[in-house]
């Protein structure tokens, strides 16, 4: 999707450099990022979300489980231009 | 689990079923529900953003159409890589939210949907989300060409 590189960046950014550390502190914890900043760290997904729409509304923040990198997916329809 | 049947039939000019229409109506549309983007927090747009879910066993995650995600006002809460064979990987935004299925009446719980863009305003149909695999690990679902119908339980 054009226009879309660089979003989140400084949070992914600030994920990336400390992945190692925020898997020994807070395992299987799903973390709230903005800017280059932890917020928080959460039992699931939800709460986590939850705490970020109050915390920024509709503007962007990280939430990732500790441990995890960037999701890749396929979706063949679309690199075929079915849809 | 509820499970749905669809079936589809062209129509002439009278608005009529035409018999025996069923079978390329579902090849060309492919299957579908009905759906309405609500809020993580469970809430609806005054005018709510919908359009209809195609089911798409090609797809490894579930995705939603970015743009439509943001005018419902779906948080974006990471990015993901798009990969494909005929171009380079490229990066898309992840939201959090829920889709409610007018067919089931029943919501649809992803938690993270890939944004990709779908154009909902220029196709047959105004497709703003694809379900993947990953919703189908847990749905029984049956398309069956020879009757023109699919049946979904999610």
């Amino acid at each position: 999707m054009h226009g879309q590189k660089g979003l989140l960046a400084e949070e992914q950014a600030y994920y990336d450099k400390h992945a190692d550390e925020l898997l020994l502190r807070h395992p299987n914890r799903h973390l709230l990022i903005h800017g280059a900043e932890l917020i928080g760290h959460f039992e699931s997904l939800d709460e986590a979300v939850a705490n970020g729409i109050r915390l920024y509304g509709r503007k962007p923040f990280l939430v990732r489980r500790a441990g995890d990198r960037q999701t890749t997916f396929s979706v063949p329809a679309l690199s075929l231009g079915v849809l | 689990m509820p499970i749905i049947t669809g079936r589809f039939h062209a129509q002439d000019a009278s608005g009529n079923d035409i018999d025996g229409s069923t079978g390329s109506v579902l090849m060309g549309l492919g299957p579908f529900i009905d759906v309405v983007l609500v809020r993580p927090d469970g809430t609806k747009d005054a005018e709510p953003q919908q359009g209809v879910a195609v089911i798409d066993t090609g797809a490894t995650l579930t995705c939603v159409d970015a743009e439509t995600a943001k005018r419902a006002g779906w948080p974006m809460i990471d990015t993901a890589r798009l990969s494909s064979v005929t171009h380079p990987d490229h990066e898309v935004p992840v939201f959090a939210g829920h889709l409610f299925s007018t067919t089931l009446r029943r919501n649809i719980h992803v938690a993270r949907w890939m944004g990709v863009n779908l154009r909902p305003n220029q196709a047959a149909l105004p497709v703003v989300a694809l379900i993947g695999r990953d919703l189908l690990q847990q749905a029984l679902f049956i398309y069956n060409g020879q009757d023109g119908s699919f049946s979904l339980a999610l």
